[in-house]
């Protein structure tokens, strides 16, 4: 990360951290307000609920009594009261008498439980409302919520039950006003409260927030509430006669105007941020240009220094640290500079001196029996005339043979030195390798020679390479030579050929590998440099000649050996 | 027009005091009867039970024991394996114009109402002897003769029907109103009564003899009606379409028929397991069986059910009320019925009327009602256990589920009597039987 | 002139039907069916239940013979359980009569066998108190008259349109001759009619039509339209009534206005009440019916009336018997309540008793009966 990154990310950081601590205070402070608000509004439309709902169950039981002491009920209490009663012809009472108090629900129930007459759901005679039964005096109990059973569904019920006595038996009235949402409709709300009704026997509730509120009310009764970002919802449970739920009363308070504060808050607290970080862009700008411009030119000199440009010398500006900073480096870079010359000078003159004893060695043996043969012929003119002859033939030959060894070496030194730009087409390596084989076949079966086995391990379907194939075989035949030199005493030699990274890679390599004594990692080292052998004779030419070809294709070499275990040259090539 | 054969009249209530001590009819004096249906032909198929056999009659009636008896004609001889029927035509018939009742009369009338069935048929009349031949045996024709598409009427420029009955028509209002007269030649005694005006489509409670639907049981009847009620006669049942019959079956142990005969008919009644009444066929009491809830929702378990629509007659409160008992007998049993009144869906309300008291062609009438013509193939009245294995076979194909046998109800005022008519052993509510006070 | 009818088919299907057998003779046949349908020596219960109202002597009588009859049978019967199999019996009825039904339960299995039943004739009424009432025969045509003949060995039956005699073998009345009446009007709806023997021919009066004949050698009766006159009493043979054609009341010369039935000076007019002789509604007489008939007094002088009375239902009468005590009638027997209602009240041939013929408004019979009374022990 760039100082100029770091520099902006601590302002930004700060302002951030400030802004958001700020706003995160002042929006509890304003929830809390509001809450206490809502709070105080519930209560308010709880209460008035609680007025209202009394007032109706008043209104149902004055109109329950009133059906019980009418004529019509009494006289049907003492008809019923007969040793065998015939309730039949008062299945259709209930409709009547509910229809005249203006109640939705009616009920008369027989002494021994069975429905007489049911306004509501008047196919229901003759089944049990055992509830009504029991050392219960009705006519002292008030006004309850029941669950009411109908055609078409469930509803809920404000009622009351009465007993009219005749003689030992008792005939049951029960009945009352529907508590749907129309009642609640018409409780005073504030503005933006909604109030709701949830019958426990429909299913959940829409909206999440009061489908959790049910959902808890259900396990455990009790008055709760649940907020979200757009709403708070009271749940207060509305309990029948036996405690059972039977409905919640859910009074909903928009959060709307909550919402909006908070939402200004942030955008307050956005805009604060905003502007920080933009002026933590600013600072930081300005901060970089004070401090990182300098050190970054200074960063650049370095790259360029490492881009092998040692006469880079950074700019000083100022006399800080950072001025400071730049003189050593340019002082830095003058030494090192001055170092590296000395080096490449150093490196030179051991190369040539290298070289020079390399040329002193390959010239001195064939220059020797030259010397001997001039010797051996003037010699031979003094002291034996009649020998010179076959003398002078003899050494002649031998001259003429030392010559053409003087020129092979000097051939291969002067091929070394002008090696041609290799002229590309497509090659087969294993073509290259199967040639380079069946060339030193005979020497390999030679039969004063220890036993070599070669394997060829070829991979089919080897893609082509582009290459010089002259000079790819020159390089192969070098490497196989060196390979047969590394083994006097017999082995194995392996030329393995594959696609590197399977058919669909791009490259291609060839290994030639021995069974020899091995090398060191130094002389791996120096393995590749020109005139190093490990022979005692060569010209030390074959594996630098291996490398410039390689270089020359754009490949890689690579040796991979250990002492006692042979060794493996590895050239990969571009296809 | 169908015969009835009831085996007992029960009087609901009597206003003891206001009624002369005479126990023998008087002749003289007009009865009104107000009828809540309406019919607009005087086609003696079409008419109500209670005017059946007063216009046109039968050649053959069938009484409370299920027997033919004579009515037009006094005899009759099955031959060649019931190819050819002789038949004797009662003597001193005479038809309301005067005409004689004989073979020739007979003949054409009787043919046409039997073609209708019976392509081969054909009649040779002959005096007072008619000889019905066919091709094809005719086991059932005294079945046929007894019923009112054979009665043997004709029509005329002056009477929209002439017969041979108690009564001659005097003034027809297709569905408002029909006026009767005495006919003073009938064959079997004057009718006590001068005449009689029947209006038709009406619900008041003021004529001397009116009808009392089930929908109106409850309606408040001035104090000294009587009610007069027939036998049991009428199956009130549920016809299923296309349910699978685990569903019938649970529907069938789910209704509870006790508090429906009890309330919604006012004990007027009886609850229907079986086919046919207990007084008709004697043992429909094998067929009864409690309510068994738990059973019904286990049957409902096995099978996939959809709401199930109950059709019934939207105009029809008896009906209505029945069907919304069942539907939550049902829904008792898991099954939802859904209650339509439109007479169409999977479940119907339906009523039929026992034609007479012959249990064999009630069954195989039934039977044909219900496509099931062929399990009520070799019923034989005589032989009870045909019967049973036939209402049986009909109950197990899980196309109807009885709930009751209700009965004719009507309601008389304090002028009106009667007593069983002097013929055969017929126990309809028979106008001609009826006197009223001077 | 005479006709001698030929039986109808109908007309002997129901006067053989008039042979009704006793319900213990089912037991035989049904036990012989239900054996049928099970293997010998099974091991049964039974179990009777009587659905229709049998007397308790009945009921149990039957149970008896079938257990007896099941035995015979090969059956095993067992009150212990389980037994193999468990028989239920139920005698119930329908509209041809009669129904047993038995339930043969078996394993998973239960097989019905019904065995229809003629209706058995109504046993001795018991006497209500004074009142005998013997059954004499039943028939669904209406009977408007009986004699009983020649030691108690011929009954005369007058119906609508004939006579038939019957002849008395092994305890029941078989029909050997009728003869038809040869109306020259229909018979009017309530039909009635009288049977006598007048100086020695036998008369039969019917509105608008007398016949006259013989008995022997055969029964030969010859009609002619007209209504003569004939007593309505034996103890007043002067009082002549007849028939008003087409009609079912009476007129007399000594009687003003039309009457159903008139005995001992009080007539049962036509507008329902009954007349003293002065044409008087007679006190006490407010609930008597339309038929009265005078019978001597067995256990004193004087006659007394039988009468019948209208019930409570209108569906079945009652017949009870009054003496007139200074002009007022004391009621001396309990009301007897009869199966239906009453069709005929005649003095009988027979001095000391009467013809009662009532139609039964459960089976729709003709039932006529003697009446005649026991004087208190």
């Amino acid at each position: 990360m760039s100082f100029r990154s770091k520099v902006f990310l601590s302002i930004t950081v700060t302002v951030i951290i400030a802004v958001w601590v700020v706003a995160a205070v002042v929006s509890a402070l304003v929830t809390n307000s509001f809450e206490r608000r809502e709070t105080q509004r519930t209560a308010a439309l709880v209460a008035e609920f609680q007025r209202e709902f009394d007032r109706r169950g008043q209104d149902v039981a004055r109109r329950i009594d009133a059906i019980a002491n009418s004529d019509t009920v009494q006289r049907m209490a003492v008809n019923l009261s007969g040793p065998q009663p015939d309730a039949s012809r008062y299945v259709d009472e209930a409709a009547a008498l509910a229809r005249e108090q203006s109640l939705n629900f009616l009920e008369l129930v027989s002494p021994d439980g069975h429905i007489i007459s049911s306004a509501e759901w008047p196919a229901r005679f003759g089944y049990e409302e055992h509830w009504l039964l029991g050392p219960v005096d009705w006519n002292a109990q008030g006004v309850f919520l029941k669950r009411e059973e109908l055609a078409d569904g469930a509803a809920l019920g404000l009622v009351t039950a009465r007993g009219v006595k005749a003689g030992e038996r008792t005939l049951y009235v029960a009945g009352g006003s529907q508590l749907d949402q129309q009642f609640f409709d018409s409780l005073p709300a504030a503005e933006g409260m909604r109030v709701q009704l949830y019958r426990n026997f429909e299913s959940r509730p829409a909206s999440a927030l009061a489908a959790a509120l049910v959902h808890d009310l259900q396990q455990q009764p009790r008055q709760l509430t649940r907020t979200s970002p757009d709403a708070s919802i009271s749940a207060i449970p509305l309990l029948g006669r036996d405690k059972q739920l039977l409905a919640i009363l859910l009074v909903e308070s928009s959060r709307a105007e909550l919402a909006s504060l908070k939402r200004t808050i942030q955008a307050t607290a956005w805009s604060v941020g905003a502007a920080g970080i933009l002026l933590g862009l600013i600072l930081s700008f300005w901060t970089a240009s004070r401090l990182t411009r300098p050190v970054r030119a200074l960063a650049g000199s370095v790259r360029q220094v490492a881009a092998g440009d040692w006469n880079t010398r950074a700019a000083v500006e100022s006399r800080d640290e950072i001025g400071q900073l730049a003189r050593d480096f340019n002082h830095m870079t003058e030494q090192l500079s001055e170092q590296r010359d000395r080096m490449i000078q150093a490196e030179r003159v051991a190369a040539w001196r290298e070289l020079a004893r390399r040329l002193a060695h390959e010239l001195k043996n064939p220059l020797f029996p030259l010397q001997i043969t001039v010797e051996n012929l003037q010699r031979s003119r003094q002291v034996s005339p009649e020998q010179f002859d076959e003398v002078f033939r003899e050494s002649t030959g031998t001259l003429l043979a030392e010559l053409d060894n003087l020129k092979t070496i000097i051939g291969r030194f002067s091929d070394f030195a002008k090696m041609p730009a290799p002229h590309l087409e497509p090659v087969n390596l294993n073509d290259a390798a199967r040639d380079v084989v069946k060339l030193f076949d005979a020497q390999i079966h030679a039969p004063e020679r220890p036993p070599i086995e070669v394997r060829l391990e070829i991979e089919q379907d080897l893609a082509s390479v582009a290459a010089d194939p002259e000079q790819i075989r020159r390089a192969l035949r070098n490497l196989v030579l060196n390979a047969l030199d590394a083994m006097p005493k017999g082995g194995t030699l392996t030329i393995r050929t594959h696609n590197v990274n399977g058919a669909g890679g791009n490259r291609v390599a060839i290994e030639v590998s021995d069974t020899g004594e091995g090398l060191t990692p130094e002389e791996c080292e120096r393995l590749f440099t020109p005139y190093y052998t490990t022979k005692q004779h060569g010209t030390g030419l074959g594996l630098a000649i291996v490398q410039s070809v390689v270089s020359d294709h754009h490949g890689t070499i690579s040796v991979h050996s250990q002492p006692g275990h042979g060794t493996t040259f590895r050239i990969e090539l571009n296809r | 027009m169908r015969l009835r054969a009831w085996l007992w009249l029960a009087l609901s209530s009597v206003a003891a005091g206001t009624l002369a001590a005479g126990t023998r009819p008087h002749y003289g004096g007009m009865l009104t009867v107000d009828l809540s249906a309406t019919f607009s032909t005087l086609e003696p198929s079409e008419l109500p039970p209670i005017l059946a056999n007063l216009i046109g009659e039968t050649l053959v009636r069938i009484n409370s024991r299920g027997e033919f008896e004579p009515c037009l004609a006094i005899a009759w001889q099955r031959e060649a394996e019931s190819r050819r029927w002789r038949i004797s035509l009662r003597s001193n018939v005479t038809f309301h114009d005067g005409e004689p009742l004989n073979a020739v009369t007979v003949a054409p009338v009787l043919l046409a109402a039997l073609k209708k069935e019976h392509s081969e048929v054909s009649i040779v009349p002959g005096g007072t002897t008619l000889v019905i031949q066919s091709d094809n045996p005719l086991p059932d024709l005294l079945t046929e003769l007894a019923g009112a598409r054979t009665a043997i009427v004709r029509k005329s420029e002056n009477s929209p029907l002439i017969g041979t009955g108690p009564f001659r028509v005097t003034g027809w209002e297709p569905g408002r109103r029909l006026t009767l007269a005495a006919f003073d030649d009938y064959w079997g005694g004057r009718p006590f009564l001068d005449s009689a005006v029947i209006n038709l489509g009406s619900t008041r409670t003021s004529a001397d003899v009116f009808d009392v639907p089930f929908g109106s049981l409850r309606r408040i009847l001035p104090e000294t009606t009587r009610i007069w009620q027939s036998a049991p006669g009428e199956l009130l049942a549920l016809v299923a379409a296309d349910i699978p019959p685990l569903a019938v079956q649970a529907l069938a142990l789910a209704i509870d028929r006790d508090p429906i005969v009890n309330v919604l008919a006012q004990r007027r009644g009886e609850p229907a397991f079986g086919l046919l009444p207990q007084w008709l066929s004697g043992y429909e009491f094998l067929f009864r069986a409690p309510p068994d809830l738990a059973r019904a929702r286990q049957l409902v378990s096995q099978v996939k059910l959809n709401p199930v629509a109950l059709g019934y007659a939207g105009n029809d409160s008896f009906a209505r009320a029945l069907a919304e008992r069942i539907a939550l007998n049902a829904r008792d049993a898991g099954i939802t019925v859904q209650p339509t009144p439109n007479n169409s869906g999977s479940l119907r309300l339906v009523h039929w009327p026992l034609e007479s008291a012959d249990a064999a062609a009630d069954l195989v009438s039934l039977a044909r009602s219900l496509g099931l013509p062929e399990r009520a193939k070799a019923v034989d009245a005589s032989k009870p256990e045909t019967l049973y294995e036939a209402e049986k076979a009909l109950l197990d194909s899980n196309r109807v589920v009885p709930l009751a046998h209700l009965p004719q109800l009507y309601a008389l005022t304090p002028r009106v009597h009667f007593r069983e008519p002097a013929r055969g052993n017929a126990l309809t509510l028979h106008l001609e039987d009826l006197w009223v006070d001077p | 002139m005479t006709r001698v009818g030929f039986a109808l088919l109908f007309g002997l299907t129901t006067l053989g039907r008039l042979a009704a057998q006793p319900i213990v003779e089912a037991a035989a046949p049904l036990a012989v069916r239900i054996s049928s349908r099970l293997p010998r020596h099974t091991t049964v219960s039974l179990e009777f239940q009587a659905l229709t109202p049998l007397a308790a002597p009945e009921s149990s009588r039957f149970r008896s013979a079938l257990e007896q009859e099941l035995r015979k049978a090969g059956l095993d019967l067992t009150a212990a359980a389980p037994p193999e199999s468990r028989l239920r019996v139920a005698v119930t009825e329908n509209a041809r009569g009669l129904l047993f039904v038995a339930e043969v339960f078996g394993k998973d299995a239960r097989q019905v066998i019904l065995l229809p039943w003629p209706r058995p004739l109504p046993g001795d009424a018991k006497p209500a108190l004074r009142l005998v009432i013997k059954p004499v025969l039943e028939q669904p045509e209406p009977i408007l008259d009986l004699m009983i003949l020649d030691l108690d060995s011929q009954l005369l039956i007058l119906s609508p349109a004939r006579i038939t005699n019957f002849r008395l073998a092994n305890g029941k009345w078989s029909a050997t001759s009728q003869a038809f009446l040869n109306l020259d009007r229909p018979a009017p709806r309530d039909p009635r009619g009288r049977l006598k023997f007048i100086a020695g021919a036998l008369r039969a009066y019917l509105p608008g039509t007398t016949c006259s004949g013989q008995l022997k050698p055969q029964l030969e009766l010859a009609c002619a339209p007209g209504n003569e006159t004939w007593p309505i009493n034996p103890q007043d043979p002067e009082t002549g009534v007849r028939w008003v054609s087409d009609s079912n009341v009476l007129e007399s010369a000594a009687v003003k206005g039309s009457f159903y039935n008139a005995a001992q000076g009080l007539v049962a007019s036509s507008n329902d009440s009954i007349l003293g002789r002065a044409g008087v509604p007679a006190p006490g007489t407010e609930s008597w019916g339309s038929d009265l008939a005078a019978i001597p007094n067995p256990c004193s002088s004087g006659n007394v009336l039988i009468v019948s009375l209208p019930g409570d239902n209108r569906e079945r009468d009652q017949v009870q018997v009054f003496e007139m005590m200074s002009g007022q009638p004391v009621a001396r027997s309990e009301a007897i309540v009869l199966p239906g209602q009453v069709t005929a009240l005649w003095p009988a041939e027979t001095p000391g008793q009467a013809t009662l013929v009532v139609r039964n408004s459960k089976t729709g019979n003709y039932e006529a009966s003697r009446l005649a009374l026991a004087c208190p022990e």
